[in-house]
């Protein structure tokens, strides 16, 4: 196997806040190998969009990386200065944000907004930038491209505009592509249109995705591969398939029995109950204990990641962060919950 | 993964209510939105310090004048211009003088320490410019020919002691012979009145008049909020100025002068907050089950609006006690001899060459009742809103 | 879109039509105010012979009814021509505003110049240094700037600057240090206030999201400082730029008989003790008249600003 072009070992964030410090990220590790699209998922705070805004340090006010690193194309990121770090941002690694209202710049025209991108990391002329930013907006599909790329943000639809995000993203062919929630804010049509653009655009041009969503329909959709995360912590793993026809964690199975199901006709939804963790002081132990249908005992000591070689049930490439993986588990709790 | 097997009770269901696991802090009681606003007013210094400020300024507005003496318009002409502070020369074992250099005379320190009267020269020599004086046997003779004056004992050049207080006029007295401090107090007595009066009619006029523009919305909104444009184009110092033409000068007609402009901000403070609360959907819920208008603008709206209403309150106190002081220092507010700030200001100018200090006390009066009330103002809107506070 | 599509001509005479009856509502407001005045105008003054008086009220036409002395007046008013002056036998309102215009303009300029120059920048090394002691202190001159009362700032300066040090002439405009102090007097209010409005308007600009895009296309912060966040956060700077202009003028009142500057302020309060009532209504007129022509202005700077605002349709 080639080397990753990403791997961040026990990555660790907190949010100061005058409430107490968030223990917002603690301790993910993550590999994503060039061209592949790897779909975060989880509740709002299980710390999944901080962990991927951390790999280049784009933290809001009164966030800190406490530990980890993230070796990108043999660099530790998170050791470089924010000089070095610009360097990286926006042309190795671009970014799409959830919310393409308010991601754009209001009071700029979209083409400038590009353009700045352009002229920050390519030795190129002012006419270059433009002609490039034309043909960005060509490859995202934003139709006549030459006259609206002098609009200005507000002037175009949702899905319009987080196709411009997209653009602003790529125009520096980066090898890797932050993806967060992109498609939220999104009417679900257009939803679908975006996702449909981002495989398009990762098979075209062969960049890796880090794809952030709340959604399994959005990864089962788009990615190759899965981490479920909760209480800031990788709960599960898994190619994409294996997901979702061998979940392995309680809290996956949670999520996965709270998709609507058009086929069934019993199509109850039935939510993961319990609210997630106050993370200003997590449990101590498996952070989903307190929701757990499955919870016992041990469950108050912190289980480890246990991976394919750990137990027969996990495919290959499967990890799952639950003491019912444990070699040591009986085996007919195993069958019970299985 | 080399952790000892775990025990077999280890793997036993866990018996309580799994969500007793969650080892949170202990849930904290859900304190009420204002009980949160109090405490966070309480963290904010400034505003803190401004609160004391303020309570202490009431007490002496309200009960320093009748703890004083003095009267705000009692005049002594004999004791004018006299200093909160001053330099004795000792004449002999019971006789101190202070002299005033700019008007040339003499007063007696009595026990306590205070200035308490004019010695009147014995002789005065218009030619060599010299005034004298027999004080216990001693010729004292003030020569002021020379600048500045010297003053002379028996023939020798007086040397004053050290700086002692005038306990008779703690603050001194102004040009008429009037006790500042007594002044002060009234000062802050007039600046407290209009801010109260300010307080009132924006409350009751701006609220109202807001209220039912954001209400009713449609028309009637449209030809209120015009009128009210139209009012805001002119700046509020002008139409005060106009008023006090019309009404002629007094403390009255200060108070009329700014009832009747400064509910303006305050209608439109609060037509913005109905408006927007007024989508929400618990006014839609109360108007389905036939709340009437007026119910919902007192029951639901109000309370809701009630932050910003109350953060345009604080901002329009230190205006209005502004806007006081300036119409008295340029002479249109309240007339003598009543004393406000502002005329207090203007009256220690005419004599600034003379008695500089004098500008001290009204100005640093005005300006710290200023900090204060914009203290407390912005602790207040900090406190109603966590996301502006830094 | 450019801007001019953002502004059809019709919002522009919907707005100077709107201009016009506001300046009509204040033209009919101080005309009524100054006739309200118990008694005439020349009742105040020492005892006039009635026959002197009946000349002087047929010579302002004050012995006409009121809605023909307010239509006269009116008309001209329509005509640039604000009457005679009651107080000063044969000046005329209009040479009163144009002998003062020039000071009053002249030390109001300055003062936006100061407002601008000095207020915006000082929020802006606040908001950068948040936190540290540049931004205390900015913010605390910036309290007191705020705080401290125009005519208290301009007497105390007066006195240290002008009486004891001696560094500027205490009155009078005669060189350039003589509008040291006025100007430091008119701007301390608005330079503290733009300076924190700019302060937290910056520092709140900085928290929205299309920073965070900024940050993440590599730009440098400086950059992401000066061409992202500085430009939005401006917008309610030149809000308060109206009001700016038109507390100049009022607070010239004060600052221009504190330093004896023969300015318009000088004239109105003047007037006013003198009860000079064209006078009066005629400087409040031109006052409403330059104010609203300053919020235009503003207006249309603000959608070269902000790219959002439409003039044409309304919201």
């Amino acid at each position: 196997m080639t080397a990753p072009l990403l791997s961040l070992r026990d990555l660790r964030t907190e949010y100061r806040t005058d409430r107490g410090t968030v223990q917002a990220v603690r301790g993910v590790d993550l590999t994503l190998h060039r061209g592949e699209i790897l779909g975060l998922v989880g509740e709002s705070g299980s710390g999944k969009s901080v962990t991927c805004m951390s790999i280049l340090k784009l933290l809001k006010r009164g966030g800190h990386i406490t530990s980890g690193t993230a070796v990108y194309d043999g660099t530790d990121l998170l050791k470089l200065s924010e000089a070095q770090l610009s360097r990286v941002r926006g042309d190795k690694i671009g970014v799409v944000f959830q919310d393409p209202m308010s991601a754009l710049n209001p009071t700029m025209t979209v083409g400038r907004q590009i353009e700045e991108v352009l002229l920050q990391h390519r030795k190129i002329s002012k006419k270059a930038a433009r002609a490039r930013a034309i043909e960005l907006f060509k490859l995202v599909r934003i139709p006549s491209a030459e006259t609206r790329i002098d609009n200005y943000p507000h002037e175009f639809s949702g899905g319009m505009r987080q196709r411009v995000m997209i653009a602003i993203a790529l125009a520096c062919d980066p090898d890797l592509l932050i993806a967060d929630e992109p498609t939220t804010a999104l009417d679900v049509t257009i939803q679908r249109q975006i996702l449909a653009l981002l495989k398009e655009l990762r098979d075209r041009l062969g960049m890796a995705i880090i794809l952030v969503t709340h959604d399994l329909g959005v990864i089962a959709e788009t990615a190759d591969r899965v981490m479920v995360l909760y209480g800031g912590q990788v709960m599960e793993q898994a190619r994409v398939t294996d997901l979702f026809e061998a979940p392995q964690h309680p809290y996956t199975r949670g999520l996965l029995a709270a998709i609507p199901d058009p086929r069934r006709s019993d199509s109850a939804l039935s939510p993961v109950p319990g609210s997630p963790p106050d993370m200003r002081a997590p449990p101590s132990g498996c952070p989903f204990a307190p929701r757990c249908p499955n919870a016992m005992a041990i469950c108050l000591t912190p289980p480890d990641l246990y991976g394919a070689g750990d137990t027969p049930r996990l495919r290959p490439a499967q990890y799952t962060r639950c003491w019912l993986a444990d070699p040591a588990a009986p085996a007919d709790l195993m069958e019970a919950t299985g | 993964m080399t952790r000892a097997a775990p025990s077999p009770e280890m793997w036993q269901p866990l018996a309580t209510n799994p969500s007793a696991l969650a080892e949170g802090p202990p849930p904290q009681a859900t304190r009420g939105f204002w009980a949160g606003v109090r405490s966070r007013l309480f963290r904010h210094r400034p505003a803190m310090a401004g609160l004391v400020f303020i309570i202490f300024l009431v007490l002496a507005a309200v009960f320093g004048p009748m703890a004083s003496p003095y009267s705000y318009f009692e005049q002594n002409l004999e004791l004018s211009n006299l200093p909160p502070a001053y330099r004795a020369y000792t004449v002999d074992a019971d006789t101190q003088v202070f002299v005033n250099r700019s008007n040339l005379s003499l007063y007696r320190v009595d026990d306590q320490g205070g200035l308490s009267a004019l010695l009147r020269p014995d002789g005065r020599d218009m030619i060599s410019r010299q005034s004298t004086w027999q004080i216990g046997g001693k010729d004292v003779v003030l020569d002021y020919a020379q600048r500045p004056p010297v003053l002379t004992i028996d023939g020798e050049v007086a040397q004053s002691g050290g700086l002692s207080l005038n306990t008779r006029n703690p603050f001194g007295t102004d040009q008429l012979g009037r006790d500042v401090l007594v002044r002060q107090m009234y000062g802050a007595r007039i600046s407290l009145l209009v801010a109260a009066a300010a307080v009132l009619t924006n409350f009751v006029i701006g609220v109202i008049y807001g209220g039912i523009s954001g209400l009713l919305g449609g028309r009637v909104d449209a030809v209120m909020m015009r009128f009210v444009e139209i009012v805001a184009t002119i700046p509020l110092t002008l139409y005060v100025i106009l008023m006090m033409v019309v009404l002629q000068s007094g403390l009255l007609s200060v108070v009329l002068a700014i009832g009747t402009v400064y509910w303006v901000d305050m209608a439109r403070v609060v037509r913005g907050q109905i408006l927007t609360l007024k989508g929400q959907d618990y006014v839609a819920a109360a108007r389905t089950m036939g709340a009437s208008t007026s119910r919902i603008l007192f029951k639901h709206l109000l309370p809701n609006a009630f932050g910003p209403i109350l953060v345009t309150l604080t901002m329009l106190i230190p205006s209005a006690i502004f806007i006081e002081s300036f119409m008295s220092f340029i002479g249109l507010g309240v007339t003598p001899p009543q004393a406000s700030w502002g005329t207090l200001t203007s009256e220690a100018v005419e004599t600034l060459r003379a008695y500089p200090y004098q500008l001290l006390f009204p100005a640093v009066a005005i300006s710290l009742t200023m900090l204060a009330f914009n203290f407390l103002g912005d602790g207040l809107r900090d406190a109603l809103d966590p996301r502006l506070s830094s | 879109m450019n801007s001019a599509s953002r502004m059809p001509l019709a919002w522009l005479g919907q707005r100077v039509l709107m201009m016009l009856v506001t300046l009509l509502a204040v033209i009919t407001l101080t005309f009524a105010l100054m006739h309200a005045v118990p008694g005439g105008p020349f009742v105040s003054e020492k005892m006039l012979a009635p026959e002197i008086e009946a000349a002087l009220n047929a010579k302002f036409g004050l012995d006409q009814p009121v809605w023909r002395q307010y239509l006269s007046y009116l008309w001209g008013v329509l005509q640039f021509d604000l009457g005679p002056s009651f107080k000063y036998p044969g000046v005329s309102v209009n040479s009163m505003i144009a002998e003062g215009l020039a000071v009053t303009a002249q030390t109001g300029l300055l003062a936006i110049i100061c407002v601008v120059a000095l207020g915006v920048p000082t929020g802006i090394v606040a908001a950068l240094n948040r936190g540290r002691w540049p931004d205390t202190l900015a913010m605390f001159v910036a309290s007191l700037g705020i705080a401290v009362p125009s005519y208290v700032i301009a007497t105390v300066s007066l006195y240290v600057f002008a009486l004891r040090l001696g560094w500027t002439p205490a009155f009078g405009l005669d060189d350039w240090r003589g509008y040291i102090l006025p100007v430091f007097a008119l701007s301390g209010f608005w330079m503290s206030f733009v300076a924190r409005l700019t302060r937290s308007s910056l520092l709140e600009t900085m928290e929205l999201d299309y920073i965070m895009t900024a940050r993440a296309k590599g730009l440098p912060a400086r950059t992401v400082m000066l061409r992202h966040g500085l430009r939005n956060s401006m917008i309610p700077v030149v809000t308060v730029l109206g009001p700016v202009v038109a507390n100049l003028l009022t607070g010239s009142f004060v600052i221009e008989q504190i330093f004896a500057l023969p300015g318009i302020g000088r004239h109105f309060v003047l007037s006013i003790t003198n009860r000079d009532y064209t006078a009066i209504m005629g400087i409040t007129i031109f006052y409403a008249a330059f104010l609203m022509l300053m919020i235009l202005i503003v207006d249309l700077l603000y959608l070269w600003l902000d790219p959002r605002i439409s003039y044409g349709d309304r919201k």
